[in-house]
């Protein structure tokens, strides 16, 4: 019996070394652990290969008006969004099971409202766009706030970024920062310059919690349940949550369950249509 | 039951490694390594012959060929095995499949054809099915690639009337004698096209048209129109030949320009180029995921 409590004890301390540690408060360590843990390193060089990422998905969306008031729940019928770290860009599609479809696009620094159709706007005859230029932060901090966005921009903070425990988790605190393109991400943020973001991390290192305080408001999201949501013949090894909740003074603005991703750097380019880059 | 799961794991492999040797070729494995970059600046300073009419001449073979005595190194010159060349992190093929699938997509958004709207999702929809029977890669096929796809040709015979573009598998004739394009009504739909050239000081500008819209710009599902048409700019200096090309067609929002590509000439005088294998379709029906890089 004893010599099984000792095989047992065993087990557990070489489980306890395989597993990564979640208290790491190595910058580097945990800046590596991050992006590993999500599979955004890839080839032998582990290169940063996580470029642009399609989500499909569904749940519920209280809309928040111009004037920052949060809207009754609404079902979401369908929610596709496009993602690109690397000019930086964002198109969130909406269809709602009552109430409007809604495309929201933010591509560097601009923002716009595609009406009807997905790349509105840009051919004459082809859907039209209205600019939505005072939300270019709200956009942007939605990129940086994804698993991946906050990876990136964590890592962009360098030295900047703070590596702390709290109740038995690794939290990383950083100012978001402008910083010249590389390859997958080009930190863009506009206003957002200097906002404090705090991510805390998950066993694994994965983003659990991504908060930030903007414009006099908190904004959360919450990520659980992580998972290579491909098709099961399209496995990348790149991993996204299955569901997200994300809350705007603590009130639910989206609930999200996502049904199926495609993280191999999807075709997606968001060129900004002739009437929103002269509306700047 | 440990069987099966054997079996079927030596599937995924050889399935995994049948997807993957169209990648070993592409990188040129088994040939003799680039110029260095030394090399280049020193054939870069040679004089670059002149035709008798005056205009440069293009003639020889733009590859580094290996001699018939040369043995041909195995795979990995340790181990003998695909593992350690097949880059991915682990050496396990699975992985490098999926590395190089996600790696090789990291293309910059201003070096991606900017299609119209109306055609992001065929794009997409090209690229996930690649190699599968719902939108097959014309390249996967073994159909020719198309211009520019196909790049620059290994190897160049010029006359004052035509230069013939030698590429692996196919040619080019580029008519320099004055001609144009026949007219539309003409055309026959090709997957080369039709190319005329002329000179603009030592630079040859090459047009091409009469594609029949089956060819792609590149593997990530980049699909084009018979309507294509497409200006490489080809420039001879010393022993170095500089391409790039430009195509416009009726898909895109604005015309599309390729990478340039610079070749070293082949110094030697008795160089030959090995005949290459024949292209035979043989594994799309096999294919059992839509994973490729």
């Amino acid at each position: 019996m004893r010599r099984y409590a000792a095989g047992f004890v065993l087990l557990a301390l070489m489980l306890a070394a395989a597993l990564p540690h979640a208290q790491e408060t190595d910058r580097a360590k945990v800046f590596y652990s991050m992006a590993n843990s999500l599979g955004m390193l890839r080839t032998v060089r582990e290169l940063d290969s996580v470029m642009t990422v399609e989500v499909w998905g569904h749940g519920t969306v209280r809309d928040v008006t111009g004037t920052g008031a949060i809207g009754p729940e609404t079902q979401v019928k369908t929610l596709y969004a496009q993602l690109a770290y690397d000019f930086p860009g964002m198109r969130l599609d909406i269809v709602r099971a009552a109430g409007p479809r809604t495309i929201e696009v933010v591509s560097g620094t601009y923002a716009w409202n595609e009406n009807d159709k997905l790349g509105g706007g840009l051919e004459p005859g082809y859907g039209s766009a209205t600019p939505a230029m005072d939300q270019v932060a709200v956009r942007l901090l939605r990129i940086w706030m994804t698993p991946f966005g906050a990876v990136k921009a964590a890592r962009a903070a360098g030295d900047q970024a703070k590596i702390t425990v709290e109740n038995g988790r690794t939290v990383v605190t950083f100012p978001l920062v402008e910083a010249p393109p590389e390859q997958t991400v080009y930190m863009v943020v506009s206003e957002l310059k200097g906002t404090p973001m705090k991510v805390t991390l998950d066993a694994r290192y994965r983003p659990a919690q991504v908060e930030v305080r903007f414009r006099g408001r908190t904004f959360v999201n919450t990520y659980s349940n992580y998972g290579d949501l491909n098709e099961s013949d399209y496995k990348a090894d790149i991993f996204v949550p299955a569901n997200m909740v994300a809350t705007i003074d603590g009130q639910t603005v989206l609930d999200l369950t996502i049904d199926k991703t495609n993280t191999y750097n999807p075709y997606v380019i968001m060129p900004v249509p002739p009437a929103v880059q002269k509306s700047r | 039951m440990k069987q099966r799961i054997a079996i079927g794991s030596i599937g995924a492999i050889v399935a995994v490694l049948t997807v993957a040797s169209g990648e070993i070729a592409a990188q040129g494995f088994g040939g003799p390594p680039p110029p260095s970059a030394a090399a280049m600046k020193e054939a870069a300073s040679r004089p670059t012959p002149k035709r008798p009419n005056g205009v440069p001449d293009f003639t020889g073979i733009w590859i580094q060929t290996r001699s018939r005595a040369e043995n041909i190194p195995a795979l990995d010159t340790v181990t003998g095995s695909y593992t350690n060349v097949l880059r991915g992190r682990t050496g396990n093929p699975v992985d490098f499949e999926r590395d190089s699938g996600v790696r090789e997509r990291v293309i910059p958004r201003e070096e991606r054809p900017w299609y119209k709207p109306q055609y992001w999702e065929r794009v997409q929809f090209n690229d996930i099915h690649g190699h599968s029977q719902k939108a097959p890669d014309p390249d996967f096929l073994c159909m020719p690639p198309g211009v520019p796809r196909i790049g620059l040709p290994q190897e160049i015979v010029q006359t004052d009337r035509q230069m013939i573009f030698i590429y692996p598998l196919h040619l080019r004739r580029i008519y320099i004698d004055g001609r144009d394009h026949p007219p539309e009504e003409q055309w026959l739909g090709t997957w080369l096209g039709h190319s005329v050239g002329r000179w603009e000081g030592d630079t040859l500008v090459v047009s091409t048209v009469d594609f029949n819209g089956q060819e792609w710009l590149g593997w990530p599902g980049w699909f084009t129109s018979p309507d294509k048409h497409v200006i490489e700019r080809l420039r001879r200096v010393g022993n170095t030949l500089t391409w790039e090309a430009e195509v416009t067609d009726s898909l895109l929002l604005q015309p599309w320009k390729t990478s340039q590509q610079t070749r070293m000439l082949n110094p030697d005088p008795m160089a030959e180029i090995e005949e290459p294998l024949p292209c035979v379709e043989r594994d799309l029906q096999h294919i059992v995921t839509r994973e490729r890089g």
